[in-house]
């Protein structure tokens, strides 16, 4: 959009110009006196200039400088003067107006003797008139553009041909005979404007080629509501993509396509170590996301899940320099998902203070209890109040993300060259988190005659102040929620060493399992501090019209110092003692190819190929060193200070792979489109005589509406379908068959011992099978498009450690599975302009997808052996030990009032959603933007620490219920649980569960018991998931909202901008959820299906200001 | 011209066709330098040793421990439930047996 009003504006200024050109102005002539001898042509006219208001316009070559004109004029019109001047010359002149004179060739300018002036309005089809429209005479430069009204005039040479455009709308061609009064209506183009997508190796072809599913979204959707991770702008926008977005620090969506995690690459470059965080917003001219493995088979076995391609930035469209700030920034304000606690209850077990568990004493009223005084650091008989009701969110902090970022491009003749720095800063919830990024990326382009010539290069500085705090044990939200209670003002620990034992003791109630959060985050460090670089270069020469070789090399390399230390008195971190870790990481790629592309066209029939070969080489090199055995000096954070000798560990993996590739693209008449394509691999992880696989994959596509007659509203339609076999070789080192050494394991000794797995036996690489079909097509004058595909993936051969009696002596064997299990799927994206006026118009993108998992075939030794593995099944199953069940499904209590656990597992659903769907509005109002981001999943469950944690603990707001009061306060146990009791008879299972006997008689259950005995039982301890928490991950949310205000013309003009707007932004701002109340179901559940109390979910609003010089 | 960049394009791309194919460094690349298929019997020994005397069966029967009792949860095997188990502790008969040799 951006580039084509740019060169609108480029063209309405020309078109200006030579408007003005061939309109008369009669102004009054002024006179001159010219006396000159042998002068030229410009000293002619500087003479004029210099007595009148006129200046002279001309082309420089149309002026010879042959100094042969002798001129003597006393007051004499200027005309006569030119006259003279111009005698002999093919020169011919036109007074433009009182301030110009145009001087142009005689030639062009015959006939215009015999101009006549005609009129006219251009309108649509519809009768609104077209601003800007294009009225041009055929063959010459005279022209000009309609104005509010769709009004133009024009003189024009006698049986001109008039040509009118507009964009959007189909040229028109007239000829004027005797007319002087034109109404011109413009018919809408209804030619598809053909979108071009970026294709593994970087290539770029026509959308309509293709016979796999390609999704492009333009860098624009990423430059305004700004986060740490552009992850975030991309959720919903594409039909397939599920993001899972993180609530914690410094930790990167997860970017699941198709199920699977799809490769980055940049500029065609498939980087090791490049995510989507590592990408500056502002950098991003498109992002298009190959689907599947077709679409991604040139890149190999890295390809197989798919590949999200990111198209950097190279300069800009118009030529010249270009200067522009984008500054976003966003304050939290507020929480989608927040874990709540009661504040009613203190520490403790059985309605008494003092223990681990927050089942303790009433508070507030007036009972007392020994308590903790973090000012004498004594125990103290106290008063039980709830003077710390909002610990949590006392202990919070109040966090923000800024990203900014200035960009300096060029553009000339041959080339283009741009510099662009980012700045990030977030400052996370808990205290101590700070995140800085910068990125600084230097990237161009050259062509000379038939070289060309694409450099990049890209610097991250990425520094992380403490990772620490997340996940289950030992995070804050264990410490302080779930294991926390309020009868201890959180703000009274803010001191968190005891006085006189600083760096020994802290300030806390707690020695066992809890500390205090304000020294974790500034005792128990995880800092990371990263240096990635990448580089690439891509040359191409054209041999021939019809071929071209291609070289293009890409590396990047990242260093990362990890430093972790915690303080003497830590109870959960690496060492009560104290510890100090430093880790070094260096990992490197390189990937090289080199191709020869070659395109020829005979009549209808086009032949596109290509061949080449890659070089792909990794390496990971790790040195790790710690203290053990505690710190000798108390706040002596350093190598130096351990106790015991000092554990030193190291990892060095490398891995290369050689390829080569090819693919060959036929079409016939831009309608029928056929692509092969074939890659041999050579990968270092397997035996060498399984090294080599190949990996073919064959895709098609026809235009159909090429084809057939579509009624009028139905502009275009397309089918397509592909298919391909992928491998993927074995992990590194996966085939070494070594002894496992460890130094220092007892008195200095170092042990070694001997895989307890067999290896070294034939293993192929892994298999995978994938075929493809889909359409696309556009009504209304493309003012509703739809796009369908469903894929299926078969997977085999994965290399597994399948499982065998320990009676050979091995616990298992590394062979290749034969289960094979498939990916299913499909995703449609619907769009379009419902509304489109001169003033407004929307937009709207919507993606749904669905995928599913089910066992294909069933290994007969290896696969789980349980009854839902089976063919047609599910294999994303999640299965926990359920409570024992009346036929109705009620709980069956024992004789003690409480449930009953099975002790065999039951599958109660799977991971993985539905549906994962997004919907993007955008609108637009004269100046002003508003665009929008829906999106949700529905379906796939995952087991909810938090919701299990709250619960168990005592510390959850749902506890705080009648019969706890009863039982803590009266003393009265008045708890009955929900379900049946066994009046008689009994069942029997078989190992799966299946009843083989049950002859039970169900009561409903009526027996009383303790609340807080109940509840602990019922919501079972952190790693034994109860059915009641394992929950539906159904949610949608207001992904983005962003209002822009483009600032108008004359303001940019004022103060010397080119453009310029304001806006304001906000990220994840509502939540609804099914199941999901105290966590974010858009993190969710981790790959197993746990959900590890998830930090509180938050709101971020801010401003976005642009300014383009 | 022509030809020199033609003969350039050629050489680029044969030599990396030529590169492709070659595999003979792969065997190195893919051997861990961090283990080693060669220790010395009194290393294998170590495990085996502390095998027998520290976690084989059961936490509480650690002859290395310096403590008495243990209070966090009710012990099963105290009351007789035992669950089921594995002959996974033949496992270490493997590294006794290299030992052996």
């Amino acid at each position: 959009m951006n580039d084509r009003t740019k060169m609108q504006k480029l063209f309405c200024m020309v078109v200006c110009f030579f408007c003005i050109g061939i309109m008369n102005a009669f102004a009054q002539e002024q006179r001159v006196t010219v006396e000159l001898k042998n002068a030229t042509l410009k000293q002619v006219f500087k003479s004029i200039e210099g007595q009148t208001t006129y200046r002279f316009s001309y082309r420089n070559t149309m002026i010879d400088n042959k100094a042969d004109i002798t001129i003597s004029k006393h007051q004499a019109v200027i005309s006569a003067v030119l006259d003279e001047a111009l005698k002999g010359r093919e020169l011919t002149y036109s007074i433009v107006s009182s301030k110009s004179i145009v001087i142009s060739d005689k030639v062009k300018q015959s006939g215009s003797s015999k101009n006549k002036r005609i009129s006219g309005t251009v309108k649509s089809p519809d009768g609104e008139p077209i601003i800007g429209a294009n009225v041009k005479v055929e063959g010459s430069s005279i022209g000009c553009i309609t104005d509010i009204n769709g009004y133009f005039t024009l003189e024009v040479p006698e049986n001109a041909k008039l040509s009118v455009s507009y964009i959007g709308y189909q040229t028109q061609n007239l000829s004027i005979t005797n007319k002087s009064l034109l109404n011109i209506t413009l018919k809408e183009d209804t030619e598809v404007l053909e979108e071009v997508v970026v294709t593994a190796l970087g290539i770029k072809r026509e959308e309509k080629a293709l016979g796999y599913a390609v999704q492009k979204v333009g860098g624009d959707k990423f430059t305004t509501a700004k986060g740490v991770d552009i992850a975030s702008s991309l959720t919903g926008k594409i039909a397939g993509l599920n993001i899972q977005n993180s609530t914690e620090f410094n930790e990167n969506a997860k970017i699941i396509l198709r199920g699977e995690s799809p490769i980055i690459i940049i500029d065609g470059i498939p980087y090791d170590n490049f995510g989507l965080d590592d990408i500056a917003p502002d950098d991003i001219e498109s992002i298009d996301v190959l689907k599947g493995a077709t679409a991604s088979a040139l890149y190999g076995s890295r390809g197989s899940a798919g590949a999200i391609m990111i198209t950097t930035k190279k300069g800009t469209d118009a030529e010249g320099l270009n200067v522009s700030i984008n500054s976003n920034t966003m304050f939290f304000s507020g929480y989608l998902a927040f874990p709540e606690t009661q504040s009613s209850y203190s520490r403790g077990q059985s309605g008494k203070s003092g223990g681990d568990y927050i089942w303790g004493d009433k508070l507030d009223i007036g009972r007392t209890a020994i308590l903790y005084n973090p000012n004498t650091y004594q125990w103290e008989e106290q008063e039980l109040v709830s003077k710390g009701r909002n610990n949590y969110k006392n202990f919070l902090q109040f966090s923000f993300v800024t990203n900014n970022n200035v960009s300096v491009s060029q553009k000339g003749k041959y080339g283009s060259f741009r510099a662009s720095m980012t700045q990030i800063y977030n400052r996370g919830q808990y205290p101590n988190q700070d995140l800085n990024k910068v990125n600084f990326t230097v990237g161009g382009e050259m062509s000379w005659k038939k070289f060309k010539l694409e450099a990049s290069a890209t610097y991250n500085k990425h520094k992380a102040s403490n990772n620490n705090g997340s996940g289950y044990s030992g995070s804050y939200i264990y410490d302080l929620v779930i294991w926390g209670s309020s009868e201890y003002d959180i703000r009274d620990f803010k001191n968190y060493w005891i006085e006189g034992k600083e760096d020994i003791q802290q300030n806390w109630y707690d020695n066992a399992w809890y500390d205090n959060p304000w020294f974790k985050s500034h005792e128990i460090v995880d800092a990371y501090d990263t240096d990635l670089m990448n580089a690439s270069m891509t040359g191409s020469y054209e041999i021939t019209p019809w071929l071209k070789a291609m070289i293009r090399g890409g590396l990047d390399v990242s260093t990362q110092r990890n430093e972790q230390r915690n303080a003497m008195g830590a109870n959960y971190a690496w060492n009560k003692g104290g510890f100090y870790g430093l880790s070094r990481t260096t990992e490197f790629s390189l990937n090289t190819d080199a191709m020869l592309l070659a395109n020829k066209t005979w009549g209808k029939f086009t032949v596109d190929g290509l061949l080449g070969g890659n070089i792909y080489y990794y390496k990971y090199d790790k040195m790790k060193s710690t203290t053990t055995g505690g710190l000798s000096t108390p706040g002596y954070y350093s190598l130096k200070a351990s106790i015991d000798p000092i554990d030193s560990s190291s990892a060095l993996k490398q891995k290369r792979v050689n390829s080569l590739y090819g693919k060959l693209s036929l079409s016939w008449d831009s309608t029928y489109f056929l692509d092969v394509t074939g890659r041999n691999d050579w990968s270092s992880t397997l035996r060498s005589d399984e090294r080599s696989y190949f990996y073919p994959s064959v895709s098609g596509s026809v235009v159909l509406s090429e084809i057939f007659n579509l009624p009028s509203w139905w502009d275009f339609l397309k089918v397509r379908r592909s298919w391909t076999v992928t491998k993927a070789d074995a992990d590194i080192y996966a085939n070494n068959n070594v002894y496992s050494v460890s130094t220092n394991v007892w008195s200095g000794m170092t042990s070694a011992s001997y895989p307890s797995t067999l290896i070294g036996g034939r293993v192929l690489p892994k298999k995978a099978e994938v075929w493809e079909v889909g359409g696309a097509a556009n009504f209304f004058k493309n003012r509703l498009y739809v796009d369908f595909a469903y894929y299926r993936k078969a997977e085999s051969d994965f290399i597994i450690k399948g499982g065998v009696s320990p009676m050979t002596g091995y616990s298992a064997i590394q062979t290749n599975f034969k289960e094979t299990r498939l990916r299913s799927g499909f995703e449609i994206t619907l769009g379009g302009t419902p509304i489109k006026t001169k003033d407004f118009s929307w937009d709207i993108l919507t993606n749904w997808a669905h995928d599913k998992y089910t066992y294909q075939t069933i290994d007969p030794e290896y696969s789980t052996k349980k009854p839902w593995v089976a063919k047609g099944e599910t294999w994303d199953w999640f299965a926990i030990y359920d409570w024992e069940r009346d036929p109705q499904g009620n709980i069956v209590h024992n004789g003690a009032g409480l449930p009953i656990r099975q002790d065999f597992k039951t599958k109660v659903g799977k991971l993985t959603p539905d549906l994962v769907w997004g919907i993007t509005n955008t609108f637009k109002y004269k100046n002003i933007t508003l665009s929008c981001t829906i999106d949700g999943r529905v379906g796939g469950i995952s087991f909810s620490r938090t919701h299990q944690m709250l619960m168990n603990s005592g510390a959850g707001k749902d506890t705080d219920t009648k019969w706890r009061y009863d039982e803590v306060v009266n003393g009265k146990l008045t708890y009955i649980g929900n379900g049946v009791k066994v009046v008689s008879g009994s069942v029997t299972y078989d190992p799966d569960g299946n009843v083989i006997s049950d002859d039970r008689v169900f009561a409903p259950n009526d027996i009383v018991v303790s609340y807080e005995a109940y509840t602990s039982k019922y919501h079972d301890s952190a790693s034994n998931p109860s059915a009641q928490n394992v929950l539906d991950e159904t949610f949608f949310k207001l992904r983005d909202l962003s209002i822009t205000y483009d600032l108008p013309k004359s303001w940019c003009n004022s103060l010397k901008l080119k453009s310029a707007s304001v806006g304001v932004t906000g990220q994840n701002l509502f939540l609804w959820a099914k199941d999901y109340k105290y966590a974010d179901p858009d993190k969710g559940g981790d790959k197993y299906g746990y959900e590890n109390l998830n930090s509180p979910s938050q709101r971020y609003i801010g401003f976005n200001i642009k300014a383009n010089f | 011209m022509k030809i020199k960049w033609n003969n350039i394009a050629a050489c680029i791309l044969s030599g990396t066709l030529l590169l492709a194919g070659c595999t003979s460094s792969f065997d190195d690349l893919n051997a861990d330098p961090d283990s080693t298929n060669k220790v010395p019997s009194s290393m294998l020994a170590t495990d085996i040793i502390l095998d027998m005397v520290k976690s084989s069966y059961n936490w509480k029967n650690e002859f290395l421990v310096k403590r008495m009792f243990w209070g966090e949860q009710i012990d099963d095997s105290q009351y007789n439930r035992f669950g089921k188990t594995s002959f996974s502790s033949i496992l270490k008969l493997t590294n006794a047996q290299k030992w052996l040799n």
